[in-house]
């Protein structure tokens, strides 16, 4: 494939291979969607780029104001008969937001301010300290990445010394979805105090009661996490998964600890750090098996409701693109305020 | 050739397998873990989770025995492959019978860990030669696919092996042929630093006797006198591997042949010198110029049934 092509009509089924039988994460990119591609911090003056769809993403800024192009700026004159359907003149839309880059991936024509996800536990300018940002990189597709953060049990066996278990007297979880997003809410009563809230955040208390809220924008690869901790404090993530190809993706994150105490303000950031490997020790060798042939379909328990219902809204989106409809539903407004959604403000 | 099939494959050596952690290995390109349960039996399973397809060799041995699955702790009997415990689960909640993965059945012989997937197994190949205690093993993965390593065993198994004192000619001795159901060659070998000749007669002083299961290609390797009496062995387990490598794992030892050389062999293998080992490292090169020998009768793609015991119907046409 050209590497300036889009890898829009590009998919496992076309290689000759038998039609799957499973979810097949990664088959097809999502397209006409709003993706974080970097932090805003780190595109300057200085021309860099980022893969994206193993499309290639040039990044900068000219005189203040934010470029995303497809070549080189030094090759775009010459290369102007070679732009993809993906750019108007060889340049992406993009924006800036949430202390996030942007790019549009699709068709330029249908680049909406309004199909940004709405992040409202993040500083909409993105003015946080660097000590709060940071990336990982993940070797699997950016579909099962977004699966593991929605994936309740885990936890307990790659995360287990950061995290620690699951006991608690009650524990109910909640899934909503939209055509765009998913929703999942954990609420646990008596949940013993995590290692890392105990070492680092100074809580005392040997139980706490947990509201942990995941609002995930399916075409963007983005989570929204808000965790209330009683006693204790909230936890602000924003996670972005860029997609660079279908075995590989890179995590950008923000941790806002605006409102903790130090140490925890500084120390938590850092955990992504530990977990980031931990997942990529189990998403590693999961991410090529889907792309062999087996017969036999995954295996679910009724802890991977959130999962299930992901893999179906993400084939959903990909059955519509694949006729050419590339529209969001009306069941779905992505910039409408999600505070409510993440229950900002509201006790556990 | 497949896991499939009703044969039993080498696959690891009895020590790689211990209670501390399960083991991923290869066959043909299917993943199997192996591990040792509560009572230190072995086990073989399918080496992927089918809930969300992690390898279950990244995972740990339960103190019940049961292979749990390192991602979501999904927990596996290593004689059934049935799903045993999902974690989380409430007092009376079962797992469904139909979860689990494909069980291979597993046996310890001859410091060799074997699997096999069928029920209606044919028995392993008896011991051409009896062990002594002291037996030197290894395993090498070499870039050669299954049917070549046995095609250049055949022609020129000096290129894959290093014996202690000893050179294997390139003189054929006895064509290939069917004895006790093994496919058996022989060729000329010599003491390093011996001399060959006796006047202008060529002598053949050692005895290089490969013997080859004509189903798995397990293998007999031997240096004997012309009395029979045994200088040195070597057991071969060759098994297919992933992206067309081969698996080899090996033994070897010194055995009890009267002579100075010998006894030399002898006391070098006391002092921790491997009689025979097999190549870790393959000059790819010469087995590229090497010229096709006995191996020729061979029907490489012939697998079933009998895989090299077809030589004989094409050697009985050529007649």
């Amino acid at each position: 494939m050209n590497a300036t092509q889009p890898r829009d009509n590009d998919s496992i089924v076309s290689n000759g291979r038998r039609p799957m039988r499973d979810w097949v994460p990664g088959r097809m990119p999502m397209r006409d969607a709003w993706i974080p591609i970097g932090h805003s911090i780190h595109i300057t003056d200085q021309i860099t780029w980022r893969p994206l769809h193993s499309l290639r993403y040039f990044l900068w800024r000219e005189q203040g104001v934010l470029k995303a192009a497809e070549f080189h700026p030094s090759e775009l004159a010459q290369k102007s008969a070679q732009v993809s359907a993906f750019t108007k003149n060889g340049f992406y839309p993009i924006i800036e937001r949430y202390g996030m880059i942007w790019v549009w991936y699709g068709n330029p024509a249908n680049a909406r301010e309004s199909l940004l996800p709405n992040l409202p536990h993040m500083p909409l300018d993105g003015n946080l300290p660097g000590y709060m940002r940071g990336q990982t990189r993940l070797h699997s597709c950016a579909e099962l990445a977004m699966e593991n953060l929605m994936d309740l049990t885990h936890s307990d066996f790659l995360h287990a010394d950061l995290l620690g278990d699951s006991i608690s007297d009650e524990d109910v979880v909640t899934v909503d979805s939209t055509s765009e997003t998913i929703t999942m809410v954990r609420t646990c009563r008596n949940k013993v105090a995590a290692p890392i809230m105990q070492k680092a955040a100074g809580i005392k208390a040997k139980t706490q009661n947990v509201r942990f809220t995941i609002h995930i924008y399916i075409r963007s690869h983005v989570a929204a996490i808000y965790s209330k901790f009683e006693p204790g404090l909230e936890v602000k993530l924003l996670h972005c998964s860029t997609p660079e190809t279908r075995n590989s993706n890179t995590v950008n994150f923000i941790q806002n600890t605006t409102d903790a105490r130090p140490p925890y303000r500084y120390i938590f950031p850092l955990a992504s750090y530990k977990i980031g490997p931990q997942d990529d020790f189990a998403l590693r060798p999961q991410g090529p098996r889907y792309f062999q042939e087996i017969e036999r379909r995954d295996l679910h328990s009724r802890f991977d409701v959130a999962s299930a219902r992901y893999r179906f809204l993400v084939e959903q989106i990909l059955e519509r693109q694949s006729r050419g409809d590339y529209s969001y539903e009306s069941d779905e407004i992505i910039s409408g305020d999600k505070s409510e959604v993440l229950g900002i403000g509201r006790p556990v | 050739m497949s896991i499939q099939s009703s044969q039993w494959w080498a696959v690891a050596l009895a020590a790689e397998v211990t209670a501390a952690k399960p083991k991923g290995v290869s066959v043909d390109n299917e993943p199997i873990v192996l591990f040792r349960d509560q009572s230190g039996a072995i086990r073989a399973l399918e080496d992927r989770c089918p809930h969300r397809r992690m390898p279950l060799s990244l995972g740990r041995v339960r103190e019940d025995g049961l292979l749990q699955c390192g991602y979501h702790g999904w927990s596996f009997d290593g004689v059934t492959g049935q799903c045993k415990a999902i974690p989380n689960l409430l007092v009376g909640e079962k797992v469904p019978s139909t979860y689990g993965v494909f069980p291979y059945r597993a046996i310890e012989q001859n410091d060799f860990i074997y699997v096999a997937a069928g029920t209606a197994l044919q028995a392993l190949p008896p011991n051409l030669y009896a062990s002594p205690k002291k037996i030197f093993s290894g395993r090498h993965t070499v870039g050669l696919a299954h049917a070549e390593f046995i095609a250049a065993l055949m022609d020129g198994p000096q290129l894959l092996l290093d014996c202690a004192g000893i050179r294997i000619s390139d003189t054929l001795i006895a064509d290939p042929h069917l004895e006790d159901g093994w496919l058996v060659m022989e060729r000329a070998a010599f003491w390093l630093g011996q001399t060959q000749f006796d006047g202008f007669v060529r002598e053949y002083k050692l005895i290089f006797r490969l013997a080859i299961n004509p189903e798995t290609a397990e293998s007999w390797l031997s240096f004997t006198h012309p009395d029979s009496s045994v200088v040195a062995v070597a057991h071969l387990a060759i098994t297919p591997s992933t992206r067309g490598t081969t698996a080899i794992l090996w033994r070897s030892f010194a055995s009890t042949a009267a002579g100075v050389r010998s006894t030399l062999l002898r006391s070098a293998a006391a002092l921790g010198r491997a009689p025979i080992t097999v190549r870790a490292h393959i000059d790819m090169g010469a087995v590229a110029r090497l010229l096709v020998g006995p191996s020729e009768h061979w029907q490489r793609d012939n697998r079933e049934p009998g895989l090299y015991g077809t030589i004989l119907t094409k050697e009985r046409a050529r007649l």
